[in-house]
Order: structure tokens, then C-alpha cells, then sequence
């Protein structure tokens, strides 16, 4: 299984643009679930993976001013 | 201790493309735990989770309702506080903080949440944070700072 902190390194360098607007759950090194609501986004990953902790995030599409 | 994080290029859905820094998280609610490659922003005052997060994880949302101010635009929310525990790329490498947070709430029929930003509550007081753009990096090292209230230990 592959650690947390390469997990999130695997996500800094992947374009994950087609993902652009959504919520991913990813895990090993794959994006497991994606979509609008963060929530059902969770949700489906834990039905995949029940004992596992996603890196969850939002794909950002635009240009922001936190 | 001394943990390093990078900056991320995304492209976004006209083409540009920005980078921008994100660190390695752990929030533990009540009921769950998840990773979050957070952004981390000097420009905000406290953390912000949306409250599809917060419940999913279980983190309390009975805390004071107020407005968050975000350049021209508002929206409710709730004060709360969770556990985060700041990931470093060796396994050893951790730090546990309580921080104050925000609950953004969703907005009726809205599902175009927004992405967790962690703020200056409760890290900034904590971490000495150096943004190294040209290197790529950004290097949080551990403050013993008294102002750093939420530490759990």
C-alpha cells in the first residue's frame, strides 16, 4: 500500500484537470471516486474501501481569491 | 521539527496555469478521518471547511453562527474546532494541532462547494512557514510559541 505523503506527492504532479469543478477521493496512487458533492464523493470510496483513508480534495477550475 | 511541502500546478478550465501550495493534512473527526492536500493561505484568517466535510467526518457544528467575508462575496457559517495532524514524508514526521475552524454552509440547491483552506488560526502561531517558490517548497518548522493556544501537546 502505498504511504500518505506519496500518495499526496503522486497528486502534485498529476493533471488531474479533467477532473476540473469536482471532489476526487483518491488512494494508491488512483483516483477511486469523483464528483460534485463531496459528500457522495466520501461516501463511495468508503464503499470501496471501508478501513481506508482517502486524500480528499477539490479540483479547482478558475482563477481564486481565497 | 521541520516539515516540507511543495506547490502544485493545475490547469485550469481556460488553459492557465497556477500553482499553488498545498500541504499535507489529517483532519480526525469524531466519526472518520481524511487526507487533504489543503491549500494554505496567509490571507485567511482561520481555517475554512465546507460542511459536507464537517459532517462526514464529525466535526461539531453547534458552535456560533456568523458571516465569512471573502472579497465581495459572504457566506454562514459556524465556528467549530478539529484535530489536524500535519503529515511529513517520513512516517515519524507528525504534529498534532487542535484549531479553531469554520463551517461554510451549503447554500440551498448549491453543491458547487469549496475546497478546505487552512488559515492563519492556530498554525501560524505554531509553525515558522517559509514559501520557497522558486524551490518549490514550503517549510513549516515547529515554533514553541505560548500563543499557539489549540496545542494539544
Amino acid at each position: 500500500m502505498v504511504n500518505s505523503y506519496d500518495n499526496y506527492e503522486w497528486f502534485l504532479g498529476k493533471d488531474l484537470s479533467k477532473y476540473n469543478g469536482k471532489w476526487v477521493a483518491l488512494f494508491n496512487k488512483k483516483v477511486i471516486s469523483s464528483g460534485k458533492n463531496a459528500l457522495n464523493v466520501l461516501n463511495e470510496f468508503k464503499e470501496k474501501y471501508p478501513n481506508q483513508r482517502p486524500l480528499l480534495t477539490k479540483i479547482r477550475d478558475k482563477v481564486s481569491v481565497l | 521539527m521541520t516539515l516540507v511541502y511543495k506547490f502544485k500546478k493545475e490547469k485550469l478550465t481556460d488553459g492557465t496555469l497556477v500553482s499553488r501550495p498545498r500541504i499535507l493534512v489529517v483532519l480526525n473527526g469524531k466519526a472518520s478521518s481524511i487526507e487533504v492536500p489543503a491549500l494554505i493561505d496567509s490571507g485567511a484568517d482561520i481555517t475554512v471547511i465546507p460542511e459536507s466535510i464537517a459532517m462526514a467526518i464529525g466535526i461539531s457544528m453547534s458552535g456560533e453562527k456568523s458571516k465569512l467575508y471573502a472579497y465581495r462575496e459572504s457566506n454562514d457559517v459556524v465556528s467549530s474546532s478539529v484535530n489536524v495532524t500535519f503529515l511529513g514524508k517520513a512516517g515519524r514526521q507528525s504534529v498534532n494541532l487542535k484549531i479553531p475552524v469554520l463551517v461554510s454552509l451549503s447554500r440551498k440547491g448549491c453543491e458547487d462547494e469549496e475546497d478546505i483552506v487552512l488559515g492563519i488560526g492556530g498554525i501560524f502561531d505554531a509553525f515558522d512557514i517559509t514559501f520557497k517558490k522558486s524551490q518549490n517548497r514550503i517549510i513549516l518548522k515547529k515554533t514553541n510559541s505560548i500563543l499557539s493556544m489549540f496545542k494539544l501537546k
